[in-house]
C-alpha cells in the first residue's frame, strides 16, 4: 500500500517534470506563431495577452501578395539565397570532406596529425577572427553581393567540421570490410567506391543535415558581404523588418518563423542521426 | 622490406591526392587568412588605401592595456561559464527525466530539438520581442499575476541584459545539451540499473554509481564544445543588445566587430582577432587531447 502510494507520487511528479519541460520547449515558439497571427492592434495593446481575432494578412504578404512591399522582396529572394547557399555549401563540403577524411581514417602518410588538428582549428575560430581579410580579398576581387562568395567562405568552416566528423565516423567502420573487398581482388578505388562509400551513408546523412544548418544559420558574414536586395540571406533579412516607426515584430516573426520551417522539420526527419553526429567527430577524434 | 616501404609510399601518393582539394580550401579560407591577419596584426593600416605600416608589438600593447578589451573579456567569460554551468547542471536533470519510462516520451524526445534548430538570429529577435518592455510577453504575464507593478526595461539594465541573453541562449541549447547527455544515459545497462535497485541505494546514491560514470565522457565533450561556442558568441548579441546598454553586454567578438567596421581600425581589430585565437587554440589543445582520452 505504502510502496503503491509513494510510486504513485512519484509518476505525479514525473508528468508534472515532463509538462514543465514541454512547455517551456515550445512556448517561446508558440508565442511566435501568435505574434504572427495578431491583429496589428493588439500586438500593441499594452495588456492584451491572448489574441481575440486572428489574421493570416502577415503570411499572405511574405508570401502571395502580387505588390510586395521593398521588404517582402528582400525576404522572398533571401528564402532563396539562403536554400542555394546552404545547399551547394553542403554538396561541396560533402563531397570534398569525404574523399579526404577516408584518407585522415584510414591511411598512413606524413604530417597526418598536425593537419588533422589545423582542420579542427580553422573550424573553431569565431567568423569574426577572418573578417578582415575576407572583406578585404571580397571587395578587391569586386565580389560582395554575390552567392558565390558566401558559399565559398561558408564552405571553409562547413568542411573543416565535415572531415572532422567524417573521420570519427570512417574509423568506426570494421577494417574487415575493407579487407574483405580486398581479398576478393577490388582494387582500392573499388573499395572505396562500392564499400566504404555506400557503407557510410548514415554519416554523410548526419553531417549533411548538420553542415546544412550550419550553412542556413550563418550571420555576420552575409551581414558584412550582402547589401542589395537580391543578394541577401535569410539571417540578415529576417533582422530587418521594421517600420519607420520601429521594428515591426508582426512581421518580423513571421518571417522568422518561416526561415525556422525548414531546419526544423530537416531535424525532425533526421532526429536519430543530429546527436551522434554532433558527438561523433568530438568522441572519435 | 622494400616492397613494404615501396607500398607505404604509394599510400602516402594516393592520401595526398584525395586530401588535396580539401586542403587547398583550407589553406586559402583558414590558413593564409590567418596568416594575414597576424601580420596585419603587427601594422597601422590605413582602411582606404589599405597601405600598411609596421608598428611593432603596439597594437598589442593598445589593446591590452585597454580597459575596454579586458571588460569585454570579462563579458565574456562571465557569459561562457553561467551558460555552460546551467546548460550542463539543467540538462543533466533534463537527460535524467528523458531517460526515465513515461508515455509520449519519443514525442518529447522529438521536439527537443525544436529550439535547437531555430536559427540563432531568429532566436535572438523572438527573445528581443518577449523581452520587449512596453508590449513583450514577459511583463505582460507578470504585471497579469500581480508579480509587478510595473514594466521592466529587461534589456536596458546592463547586470539584467547580460541574464537575458544566457536565457535565451539556453533555450536554444539547453535541449540539445539534454540530448546528448541522454546519449551517454542510454549506454548504462539495465543490469546495472537493477542491481542499483536491489542494493537499496538512495537516488544520490544511484546517480553516482550508475549514471554519473556514462555520463562522464559525454561532460567533456559538452563542457569543451559549449565552452567554444560561446566564447565565440556574437550573433545572439548583435540581435539582442548590440553591446549595450553601456557596453555591458560588449563580448569580445562584438568589440572586435566594433574596432574593425565602425572605427576601422584594421591593425588593432587584427590583435584582437589573434588574441581569440590563441585563447581558442588552447581549449582546442584541450579539446584534442579530451578526444584522445575518450578513445
Amino acid at each position: 500500500m505504502g510502496q503503491s502510494r509513494k510510486r504513485k507520487i512519484g509518476r505525479m511528479f514525473l508528468y508534472a517534470a515532463v509538462v514543465l519541460l514541454v512547455t517551456w520547449t515550445l512556448l517561446p515558439i508558440l508565442w511566435m506563431f501568435i505574434s504572427s497571427i495578431i491583429t496589428e492592434n493588439e500586438l500593441l495593446s499594452s495588456d492584451r495577452i491572448l489574441p481575440t481575432a486572428v489574421t493570416f494578412e502577415r503570411y499572405q504578404s511574405l508570401l502571395f501578395d502580387g505588390a510586395p512591399s521593398k521588404q517582402v522582396t528582400i525576404f522572398r529572394a533571401a528564402l532563396l539565397n539562403s536554400s542555394i547557399i546552404a545547399g551547394a555549401t553542403t554538396l561541396i563540403s560533402l563531397v570534398m570532406g569525404a574523399v579526404a577524411s577516408y584518407a585522415f581514417a584510414r591511411l598512413r602518410f606524413k604530417m597526418k596529425t598536425p593537419m588533422l588538428f589545423g582542420v579542427m582549428f580553422f573550424q573553431l575560430l569565431p567568423p569574426i577572427a577572418l573578417v578582415i581579410p575576407y572583406y578585404i580579398m571580397v571587395s578587391r576581387m569586386q565580389m560582395l553581393d554575390q552567392l558565390s562568395t558566401l558559399v565559398i567562405i561558408n564552405t571553409n568552416a562547413v568542411l573543416a567540421y565535415v572531415i572532422w566528423v567524417l573521420n570519427g565516423y570512417f574509423k568506426s567502420i570494421p577494417y574487415e570490410l575493407e579487407e574483405a573487398g580486398r581479398v576478393d581482388g577490388c582494387s582500392f578505388n573499388q573499395v572505396f567506391w562500392k564499400i566504404i562509400m555506400p557503407t557510410a551513408v548514415p554519416g554523410y546523412v548526419a553531417v549533411g543535415v548538420l553542415s546544412f544548418l550550419m550553412a542556413w544559420d550563418e550571420f555576420l558574414y552575409s551581414l558584412i558581404f550582402t547589401s542589395s536586395e537580391a543578394s541577401k540571406t535569410l539571417t540578415v533579412a529576417v533582422s530587418e523588418f521594421g517600420t519607420k516607426y520601429g521594428i515591426d515584430y508582426g512581421m518580423m516573426m513571421t518571417a522568422g518563423l518561416l526561415a525556422t520551417v525548414i531546419p526544423v522539420v530537416l531535424a525532425l526527419i533526421f532526429q536519430r542521426y543530429i546527436v551522434s553526429g554532433l558527438t561523433q567527430g568530438s568522441v572519435k577524434g | 622490406m622494400k616492397r613494404r616501404k615501396g607500398v607505404g609510399r604509394a599510400e602516402a601518393r594516393t592520401a595526398y591526392g584525395m586530401i588535396t582539394p580539401a586542403m587547398l580550401v583550407i589553406a586559402g579560407l583558414g590558413l593564409l587568412p590567418v596568416l594575414a591577419v597576424i601580420w596585419l596584426s603587427f601594422n597601422q593600416v590605413n582602411p582606404g588605401t589599405l597601405a600598411t605600416e609596421y608598428v611593432g608589438l603596439s597594437n598589442y600593447t593598445e589593446v591590452l592595456s585597454n580597459g575596454a578589451f579586458w571588460n569585454s573579456l570579462k563579458i565574456t567569460l562571465y557569459f561562457s561559464l553561467v551558460s555552460v554551468l546551467i546548460q550542463i547542471i539543467l540538462g543533466t536533470l533534463v537527460s535524467l527525466l528523458l531517460n526515465q519510462d513515461f508515455k509520449g516520451r519519443g514525442f518529447v524526445r522529438a521536439i527537443m530539438l525544436i529550439p535547437w534548430a531555430v536559427p540563432t538570429i531568429v532566436n535572438a529577435n523572438l527573445w528581443k520581442w518577449i523581452f520587449n518592455a512596453n508590449y513583450g510577453i514577459l511583463n505582460k504575464v507578470l504585471i497579469h499575476f500581480n508579480i509587478i507593478d510595473e514594466n521592466i526595461v529587461w534589456l536596458g539594465d546592463g547586470k539584467l541584459a547580460i541574464h537575458m541573453i544566457i536565457l535565451s541562449d539556453t533555450w536554444k541549447m539547453l535541449p540539445l545539451v539534454a540530448l546528448m547527455l541522454l546519449a551517454g544515459l542510454q549506454t548504462v545497462s539495465l543490469e546495472a540499473k537493477e542491481a542499483a535497485l536491489i542494493d537499496g541505494a538512495n537516488a544520490w546514491q544511484r546517480f553516482k554509481a550508475v549514471y554519473l560514470p556514462a555520463l562522464k565522457p559525454m561532460y567533456t565533450v559538452v563542457l569543451v564544445l559549449r565552452t567554444i561556442q560561446t566564447i565565440r558568441v556574437f550573433d545572439i548579441v548583435y540581435a539582442l543588445t548590440a553591446g549595450g546598454p553601456n557596453d555591458s553586454t560588449k563580448v569580445i567578438s562584438f568589440y572586435a566587430y566594433r574596432e574593425i567596421f565602425d572605427y576601422l581600425n584594421y591593425g588593432k581589430g587584427s590583435a584582437i582577432c589573434i588574441i581569440i585565437a590563441v585563447i581558442i587554440l588552447l581549449l582546442s589543445l584541450i579539446y584534442l587531447r579530451v578526444g584522445k582520452a575518450g578513445d
